[in-house]
């Protein structure tokens, strides 16, 4: 007999919808189904031909056209994967309903798209989840528990960036399409790093910006950010979709704090430390993935999805509270939206607005 | 007739600029490796040194290295491919773009112009009449197509795609996979998975036999899951066969502690290794060599 691992279900599962069947809605829809206690019970999805042939796979699973019928189906929790134009009205039917939510990102077009439903989820109190799944990378997992530890001290200035290569010719789908994107690479791939300098370093104060439109397309290509923090730390964000020669999600950041240096990549975390007292400790500390990583019940891709989907799935079961809720999607939001009135202004500073409410 | 697994087979990730450990150190990599004639001798470097066997990935950018190597004769007789189907990234990517019906229209539109037409206008058939078997057959076809003109004991699909299906609990585009494999080809149909004790739990409740599989075996537990203690329990219980893959956790590991570490469970029968250096070649095959013999 082999080892079963994760395929039984019981009475006391845990049902969870998805709408939005694309990749992203199907691998949730894999990590939750594969999760003890947690079973995909129902999915919507727009296009007839993914729906016909997901229920030709799976008879017992309820399929539909219209995430309304699946909120009506019971399920006890909704992941939503479907274009962002859509977040905030799938978002709030959910919260309506009480029913908690894991939103992919973005939360939503711009700050104010998602400021009633921010409210509506913190008034009702259920749980409630932007996928900023980058930062349940291991390295930036540990990256912020040394900061909090105080190990390089005060944090002073930072650098960080986001490339990708990705595009190089113009966008031809909806996330070239700003009404359906609400941006280009800050809004779908900058987001991830600001989510975590966001929880690395607290409330946003200023932004200063430039976008570059590197193609024929209505969204932005790179941008360049200095963005300061209301505890005065300040650093630049590099961030673009078009730069050669990088493999996957290729993501830095180096944080220079008074007593020492953090430096944070997808894949490994290097740290300065030149303690005085304890010479053994003195210099380059280097940790790797297989040291930081641990395993999680299925990994699809990349283990930090898992790990994401577990810590929302666990908030749905006891009521914790989340890192990356609606709140702190919000923030970002907010920190996206003063990007691009400064880069609209010509790279002025602008300041990142406090939620009102 | 199903071939013989190569004992060892070298991994493909250096050539193609992946490191699973470090992307700082891809463009040192991409500098030695960025010639196809650098890469080419690496593979004859491996095949003199026993190791016949080469992991590749699908999609357009393995096209210039299988022409490279349909160009060496001598070396395409003696190299044994093993491909991993299909382009995960270039799926997912154009999927989330263009939406999963889009992606598929796409990839058989090229394929069409790529001069498989006949097949490519089967396909569009079949996305049109939501025949899922014939269109999984179909986009089967294209892939191997690709490889054309190769010996390739078997074929693995990609993680991504084995692992999805397995947390879905799809077991009919696993069980088409195998069917078509067996029906159409020489090539064993086999599987790369970062979740092996679930993939060898779906296969039996599905009824289907344990197959071939590739999977991360090493000594930090490394994409190990749901653990490393249950993947050992799991590598110690099967008869196997197991190709062992990421044996160095990404260059986390010495090659010596790690070979043993693979080489323990019977169940391993192949190992993948990386080549991102000359050097580094010869070290692994000379370990593992040493190690085989004894065994």
């Amino acid at each position: 007999m082999h080892e079963r691992s994760s395929v039984s279900h019981g009475q006391d599962d845990i049902s969870v919808g998805v709408v939005g069947f694309g990749p992203m809605g199907a691998m949730h829809g894999a990590i939750v189904n594969a999760i003890d206690g947690i079973r995909l019970g129902a999915v919507a999805e727009s296009s007839g031909t993914v729906r016909r042939v997901l229920r030709s796979l799976r008879p017992e699973l309820l399929v539909v056209k219209d995430y309304r019928q699946l909120l009506d189906a019971a399920v006890d929790a909704v992941v939503i994967a479907t274009p962002p134009s859509t977040h905030v009205e799938i978002a709030t039917a959910c919260a309506e309903q009480g029913i908690p939510f894991l939103v992919e990102k973005p939360l939503a077009r711009t700050a104010g798209e998602a400021h009633g439903l921010v409210q509506l989820v913190e008034h009702s109190e259920i749980r409630a989840m932007v996928g900023f799944s980058h930062s349940y990378r291991p390295p930036y997992l540990r990256g912020r528990q040394l900061l909090e530890e105080g190990v390089i001290g005060s944090p002073q200035f930072f650098h960080a960036s986001v490339l990708l290569s990705q595009v190089f010719a113009p966008l031809k789908g909806w996330r070239g399409d700003p009404t359906i994107a609400g941006g280009g690479v800050v809004m779908t791939h900058g987001c991830h790093m600001l989510s975590i300098l966001l929880n690395y370093f607290g409330t946003p104060a200023r932004v200063l910006a430039r976008c570059q439109h590197l193609l024929e397309h209505h969204v932005e290509d790179a941008a360049h950010i200095v963005l300061t923090f209301a505890t005065g730390v300040e650093g630049f964000v590099d961030i673009s979709w078009s730069a050669h020669g990088h493999v996957g999600f290729d993501s830095r950041l180096t944080i220079h704090g008074d007593t020492g240096q953090l430096d944070i990549s997808a894949d490994e975390l290097r740290m300065y430390v030149p303690d005085i007292s304890d010479p053994s400790r003195e210099g380059w500390h280097i940790l790797t993935a297989p040291e930081l990583a641990s395993a999680v019940p299925i990994d699809i891709g990349a283990p930090e999805y898992a790990r994401q989907d577990l810590e929302f799935l666990q908030a749905v079961r006891t009521g914790a509270r989340l890192a990356n809720d609606v709140r702190h999607g919000y923030l970002v939001h907010q920190v996206i939206d003063a990007i691009y009135a400064s880069a609209r202004a010509g790279g002025t500073p602008v300041e990142v607005e406090g939620v009102s409410g | 007739m199903q071939g013989i697994l190569d004992p060892i087979i070298l991994g493909h990730n250096p050539f193609f600029g992946v490191d699973h450990l470090s992307r700082g150190r891809i463009p040192s990599r991409q500098a030695r490796l960025s010639n196809l004639t650098t890469v080419i001798e690496q593979i004859r470097l491996a095949s003199q040194l026993g190791a016949r066997g080469l992991m590749l990935p699908s999609g357009d950018r393995v096209n210039p290295l299988l022409d490279a190597l349909r160009s060496e004769p001598a070396l395409q007789e003696q190299v044994h491919i093993y491909p991993q189907i299909p382009d995960a990234g270039q799926l997912s990517s154009r999927a989330t773009e263009r939406g999963v019906v889009g992606a598929v229209r796409d990839l058989l539109q090229e394929a069409g112009v790529r001069g498989t037409s006949a097949m490519a206008a089967g396909g569009m058939q079949t996305l049109i009449s939501g025949d899922i078997t014939r269109l999984l057959r179909t986009l089967l076809d294209l892939e191997l197509a690709r490889f054309d003109g190769f010996q390739a004991p078997a074929i693995f699909l990609h993680p991504v795609f084995t692992d999805l299906a397995l947390g879905l609990g799809l077991e009919m585009p696993l069980r088409t996979y195998i069917d078509h494999l067996e029906a159409r080809t020489a090539m064993r149909p086999a599987f790369c998975t970062l979740n092996l004790p679930l993939l060898l739990a779906r296969f039996e409740e599905w009824s289907l036999e344990p197959p071939l599989v590739m999977s991360a075996v090493n000594a930090a537990g490394y994409r190990m899951n749901p653990s490393q203690a249950c993947c050992e329990r799991t590598l110690r219980r099967v008869d196997g066969p197991i190709v062992a893959m990421m044996i160095l956790a990404g260059g986390h590991l010495s090659p010596d502690s790690a070979i043993d570490y693979a080489l323990q469970f019977d169940s391993v029968q192949s190992v993948v290794i990386g080549a991102s250096t000359p050097a580094h070649l010869r070290e692994s095959c000379s370990l593992l060599r040493e190690r085989l013999t004894v065994r």
